[in-house]
């Protein structure tokens, strides 16, 4: 996801976890700068002088600061962590406390999984690099040191996950979207993993709004059809009772499919039905969630 | 006056910057790896906090080393943030006031907040980038989009906030997020 903060976690009880683990990671200053951009929508719909609005740490959590350094942002109440979250300024600063404190919590967590930001010098071509050239710098040249090394080696072994990742994805950009394709039928791994695969394939519903009736139709006749695909595949990464309660929920799921099909058979007002449509995949989509979360 | 974790320097070998390097830069870089986001451009705030460093007329306190280092970090950070905006988004105003601000109460390294043109670090472009997508959707997608990121408002709470179906929030909301992400990937933010 090019926007980190599109990854936090729609349930407020698990955003705090999730904060704290991109804090610790390379990508907490993407989330800063996704943060800015929102934050000077807000700066300009409400009319604050900007200058005046972004408290800085201390003043968002005050003397919880030692508590958050001990045992993370999770006693924080609700109205300072979202106040937290709204603020780059202050979370730059907890960044900066975090890494003086050396606290054996923060220590402790495992990092969000990001892939490397695009340098600068890879941006170049679009942002601006012609405005200011890269002249070289005394230092910088002699970059064969152990350190970068280090984390060169690292970014590249990521980017390479990454890419074999994605060459193994069992997916192919012309063979239909969403659980129209055999193939996303086909990953094997634990449970939790293939059901959250199969969450993630049929959040492919909303990569494109239909326009008119028949576009939905067409939309849902492919999701129908996904269905009809799920219930016949064997799901080899699920066990006996995780295979007969996807498969009750999906008959679940195709009725009310059908039951959406017909009413646009009856020429009903089909953005109501585009709506029904779109609470449904949402509401399959959570249960497929909410089960691998229930098996973790 | 001299900041409280600073002293003037007596001679230019005061600072020991080899020895400083030595035994701080790999806290540094993890440091700088975080804001930047990866480890070219955490390599030149490294660099370029050094080059402050051996430039500068105040020196740590002996024993305040780290946070001097950690803090002018930041600062250098949040510095190269305000310098490279190609159209302004008022936060960044904000980042310089803030830092201003904290030039006055807080510790500081002392050092030249002079930018290098060289160092590249704090994702401007990229706040820009994703400013222009944002405008670019409908107000409806926009807001709940705000009220969902920005507010940390559950869809449940901005379905009852703004009265309407939890079904059309959750859906308008994940239709401005692809929208979001198609435009950044046009962008070249992938």
């Amino acid at each position: 996801m090019n926007v980190i903060l599109f990854d936090l976690p729609p349930e407020p009880e698990r955003q705090a976890e999730w904060l704290e683990r991109v804090l610790v990671s390379p990508a907490a200053g993407q989330l800063l700068s996704d943060i800015a951009a929102l934050r000077s929508i807000a700066d300009e719909e409400s009319s604050v002088a900007p200058e005046a609005s972004e408290p800085g740490l201390a003043e968002i959590i005050g003397e919880q600061q030692e508590v958050v350094l001990r045992e993370g942002l999770r006693p924080v109440d609700r109205a300072t962590f979202r106040r937290l979250l709204q603020s780059p300024v202050a979370l730059s600063e907890l960044m900066l406390e975090i890494e003086l404190s050396d606290s054996p919590y923060w220590r402790s967590l495992t990092p969000v999984l990001a892939g490397p930001m695009p340098t600068a010098a890879e941006r170049a071509p679009e942002a601006g690099a012609s405005e200011v050239p890269k002249t070289g710098l005394p230092d910088s040249d002699s970059r064969a040191n152990g350190t970068m090394r280090r984390w060169f080696v690292a970014a590249a072994a990521l980017a390479a996950a990454t890419l074999l990742a994605i060459a193994n994805w069992p997916d192919t950009p012309d063979s239909g979207w969403g659980w129209d394709r055999q193939e996303v039928f086909a990953l094997r791994s634990d449970a939790p993993t293939y059901l959250r695969h199969l969450a993630s394939a049929a959040d492919e519903w909303f990569q494109r709004t239909p326009a008119t009736d028949q576009e939905l139709r067409s939309r849902l006749v492919a999701f129908r059809r996904g269905c009809d695909k799920l219930l016949a595949a064997p799901h080899p990464s699920l066990n006996a009772t995780d295979r007969d309660w996807l498969r009750e929920r999906c008959q679940v799921w195709s009725e009310k499919f059908d039951d959406q099909l017909a009413r646009l058979d009856r020429s009903d007002d089909w953005s109501v039905v585009l709506r029904e449509a779109d609470e449904t995949v949402l509401k399959l989509i959570q249960a497929l969630r909410d089960r691998a979360d229930d098996l973790v | 006056m001299p900041p409280e974790s600073t002293v003037p320097c007596l001679d230019e070998d005061q600072v020991d910057i080899d020895a400083l390097r030595e035994k701080y830069e790999p806290m540094l870089m993890r440091f700088a790896i975080n804001l930047c986001g990866n480890p070219h451009d955490a390599e030149d705030l490294v660099q370029d906090l050094w080059r402050q460093v051996a430039s500068t007329q105040s020196c740590p306190q002996a024993g305040a080393e780290q946070a001097w280092l950690m803090k002018s970090l930041r600062h250098r950070w949040i510095d190269l943030g305000r310098y490279r905006m190609r159209r302004p988004v008022t936060l960044f105003n904000d980042l310089e006031t803030r830092s201003n601000d904290e030039d006055e109460r807080s510790p500081d390294p002392g050092v030249s907040r002079e930018p290098q043109p060289e160092v590249r670090c704090f994702q401007r472009e990229r706040t820009t980038a994703l400013r222009e997508c944002l405008d670019k959707l409908q107000e409806l997608q926009r807001r709940f989009l705000m009220l969902h990121f920005f507010e940390a408002l559950p869809h449940i709470e901005i379905a009852d906030h703004c009265d309407a179906p939890l079904g059309t929030v959750a859906a308008t909301i994940h239709r401005a997020k692809v929208r979001i992400k198609e435009c950044m990937e046009r962008k070249g933010w992938t």
